[in-house]
Formats: structure tokens, C-alpha cells, sequence
């Protein structure tokens, strides 16, 4: 394990419980359910660069890389949960990251929702709580989320929170994410720090927790 | 795969290496005070000795040998003032797993306004579609910096492409974080746009003798 405690292992906001993804909160089999034999999981997978699992090992590998991640304060991944009271409440809704590019001073959220929790404004909640922790615990300067060209979900999802922070539509990265024989546009928004202090919602319920906690439920 | 040397009608890039560069006249551009107004607008960290400048050409070398970037100096060509001169540097960086080219360049002052930024874009261009079978070209620059927006915005314009957006914080370099225009050229538009009479010339490096291929005799 690791010492430091840049990223905290667990995040509760209003509807939703973030509990870092690691061998000691997820197991295998249960993600694998989701990442690979879930029926949904192409058109779940379709606009970003992540492939449905074909084996159980590539689900291990993705927890095992998360755990490096975190080890080498690259970022770090979560599964996302519905709190109690939401519909499918304690099962995993998806996986949400945040990778730091320290020298940029920059944060980019990723996140992939199973299809039966999409609609619910998951999206926009959780990045109000990797806003959070990108800048007043990280103190980096700027949020950077992005979406494939011809991914309206994610669009419509980006477009309000950030425009809800004061955040801006940057451009359109042409051949930016390649991806297999493929290689993406890409179109990227950001949020600075300053957009984040003068916008963030004032009754923003979001809690960072330790592992201890995240283990009782 | 680069070139040793491009010829413009202008211009002669030549290879950014120890043959072709002397460290000498490389680190008198590189340390003058009156560059500090480029370098403003750059990661880079002007050159405090020579010796800065031996690694310069060093690093430059190692990137062409992993077909990483193509660096080249660049001197004005006969005719033109301060012919045979150091005049600046240029880059295509090539990110393969993009399919794209990243352009760079910067000019000594005595050569500024003579409109070789573009001259050479036109030659990395070139390289870039025509010999390297790249899909796009692109050049960011800081947000701020006046001169590079009109260069680059004309040539981009010219070419037919497109200005994508200010992206904040895109370059991170130690203290130095910079909010930066990105441009992109695609192939298409290259191909649309090209100058009808191309006056760019590669000149490759003379074959060597590759005794160590096929079998031979032994």
C-alpha cells in the first residue's frame, strides 16, 4: 500500500458513494460482470477508448493498473454507487477517473456509466465532487473533460455542469485519442480554478473519506 | 526517412546535428539577451553556456535517430542577407500514434519579417503529407504571443486550415504552464491548398554502402 493520501478512498455526495477501485473494494468477478458479460456494455463503451473485457483478466488488469495509478499519484479511479433511496442503490452504476498531468496543473475526468443508470444526472454530480477534489484538495488549476465527436450524451452531460461552473467549450482536437486503427477528434472543455470559486454550487454536499469508512457498507 | 537536407527558394534546412551545427554559432542565438522575448512565450530555458548548446543538438540527434522529430537549422540560401548564416531552428515532431506532425520553429531577430516562418512551414508541410503520409499538421501556440498568432494564422489560413481553440494549461513544463491556440492542417486541406509550383527539394543523404545486409560472402 501507499503512503500518501492524495486521493481520498471514498466520496459521498448527495445520491452517489465513489469508492476507489482497488483488489480490497471491488471483486474481479463482480466488475467483470459489468466491464465484460454485461449485454449493454458495447454501446456502454462505444464513444470512449475503452474495449469490453473479454476475459476476467483484462477486468484484473484494470484494477491492477488503477492501484498503480494511485501508487504513482497519476491519478485515480472509482467505482460509483448509488447511495440508498436511488433506484439500484449499493450496486456499481460504472467507473469514474481522475488523472492529474501535474505539470500542466491539469485534471481530466473519465467516467463510464452502465446504460440503465444513465439519465439521472450521475454524470454531472460526480464531477461537482472531482471538481472538488481537483481543486481545493489537489490544487491544480484546471478541469479538463472531453468527449469523442458524435457522443451526445457525454456532450449534453459536459455541457452543463461545466456551464454550470463557468467553465468553457475549448475546441475540437482533430486526431487527438488514438484508438486501436482508429483515431478520435476530440472535443475538450475546461474549467479553471477561478471559474470553480465563482461558480460552485453553495449547497454542494460532497464528503472525502478514508478507506475505513467505505468498508462498513 | 527525414531528409538530410530541404531546400525553398529561400531557405536550406540542414539537419540539426554536430556536422551540420557548430555549437558555437548555435549558443550565440540561444544565450542573446535579445531572444528573451521568444523565449517568453516557451518552455525553454535560454542557454547559460556552450555546453547547453552541445545537448541541444545532442537531444535534437537522438529524436531524429528514434524517428521521433525531425530538427533542422536553418540558413538563409546565396542572394538573400546573411547567407549561409544560422538562422533559426525548426522542428516537425512526428506522433506517429496520432498520425500527426507538430510544428516548431524559431528565428534569430536579424531574420525576423522575412516571412521564412511560413517558407519553412511549407517545407515541413511538404515533408509531413507528401514523403511522411501523416493525416494532420499541427502548431499551438502561447495565447499571448502576438507574432506567432499572425505568422501561423496566415499560413494555417492559406492552407485551408482550421484555428481549433484556445486550450488551457496544454503546455507543462517545470514553472512554465501556458494556455495555447491550437491549429490544425489536414491532408485534405494540404492537398486543396498546396502552391501550384512547389519549389521544395529533399536531399537525402547519399546511400551508404550497407555491407551487413543479404547473406554476402563470408
Amino acid at each position: 500500500m501507499t503512503d500518501h493520501d492524495l486521493f481520498p478512498a471514498a466520496i459521498e455526495t448527495e445520491r452517489l458513494r465513489l469508492r476507489q477501485l482497488d483488489r480490497g473494494t471491488v471483486g474481479t468477478l463482480d466488475l467483470y460482470e459489468i466491464t465484460g458479460r454485461s449485454e449493454t456494455i458495447e454501446e456502454e463503451t462505444r464513444y470512449l477508448t475503452m474495449e469490453p473485457h473479454d476475459t476476467p483478466e483484462e477486468t484484473r488488469d484494470m484494477i491492477a493498473g488503477a492501484e498503480d495509478q494511485r501508487e504513482n499519484a497519476d491519478g485515480a479511479v472509482y467505482a460509483v454507487y448509488p447511495r440508498e433511496g436511488e433506484s439500484g442503490a449499493g450496486e456499481i452504476a460504472g467507473t469514474t477517473s481522475l488523472t492529474c498531468l501535474w505539470d500542466r496543473r491539469e485534471a481530466r475526468p473519465g467516467i463510464m456509466l452502465r446504460k440503465r443508470f444513465w439519465g439521472r444526472g450521475y454524470s454531472g454530480e460526480r464531477a461537482m465532487a472531482l471538481m472538488k477534489l481537483a481543486f481545493d484538495r489537489l490544487d491544480l488549476e484546471i478541469f479538463s473533460p472531453a468527449h469523442f465527436d458524435g457522443n451526445e450524451n457525454s456532450r449534453r452531460a459536459i455541457e452543463k455542469y461545466v456551464g454550470r461552473v463557468g467553465g468553457q467549450y475549448e475546441g475540437v482536437l482533430r486526431n487527438w485519442v488514438p484508438d486501436g486503427d482508429e483515431i478520435h477528434d476530440l472535443h475538450r472543455y475546461s474549467v479553471s480554478r477561478a471559474e470553480w470559486g465563482a461558480n460552485r454550487p453553495a449547497d454542494l454536499a460532497v464528503e472525502f473519506g478514508d478507506g475505513e469508512v467505505a468498508n462498513d457498507e | 526517412m527525414f531528409p538530410a537536407a530541404i531546400e525553398t527558394e529561400r531557405l536550406r534546412l540542414e539537419r540539426l546535428d554536430h556536422e551540420h551545427v557548430d555549437p558555437f554559432e548555435l549558443y550565440a542565438v540561444t544565450s542573446a539577451p535579445e531572444m528573451a522575448e521568444v523565449w517568453r512565450y516557451t518552455p525553454f530555458d535560454p542557454h547559460e553556456t556552450v555546453y547547453d548548446a552541445v545537448e541541444y543538438v545532442d537531444d535534437a540527434v537522438d529524436r531524429w535517430d528514434d524517428a521521433e522529430s525531425a530538427d533542422y537549422a536553418i540558413r538563409p540560401r546565396e542572394g538573400e542577407d546573411g547567407a549561409g548564416e544560422f538562422a533559426g531552428s525548426a522542428f516537425l515532431n512526428t506522433e506517429w500514434d496520432r498520425r500527426t506532425g507538430r510544428l516548431g520553429i524559431w528565428l534569430a531577430k536579424p531574420f525576423w519579417g522575412r516571412g521564412y516562418s511560413e517558407e519553412r512551414a511549407t517545407a515541413l508541410l511538404t515533408l509531413a503529407f507528401d514523403r511522411l503520409d501523416l493525416e494532420v499538421v499541427s502548431v499551438t501556440h502561447n495565447v499571448e504571443n502576438d507574432k506567432s498568432r499572425r505568422a501561423v494564422g496566415k499560413y494555417v489560413d492559406r492552407f485551408g486550415g482550421r484555428r481549433e481553440g484556445v486550450l488551457r494549461n496544454f503546455v507543462g513544463d517545470g514553472d512554465y504552464v501556458s494556455d495555447e491556440v491550437r491549429y490544425t492542417i489536414s491532408r485534405e486541406e494540404w492537398l486543396e491548398n498546396r502552391p501550384g509550383e512547389l519549389a521544395v527539394e529533399f536531399v537525402d543523404e547519399p546511400d551508404t554502402p550497407n555491407e551487413d545486409l543479404g547473406g554476402g560472402d563470408r
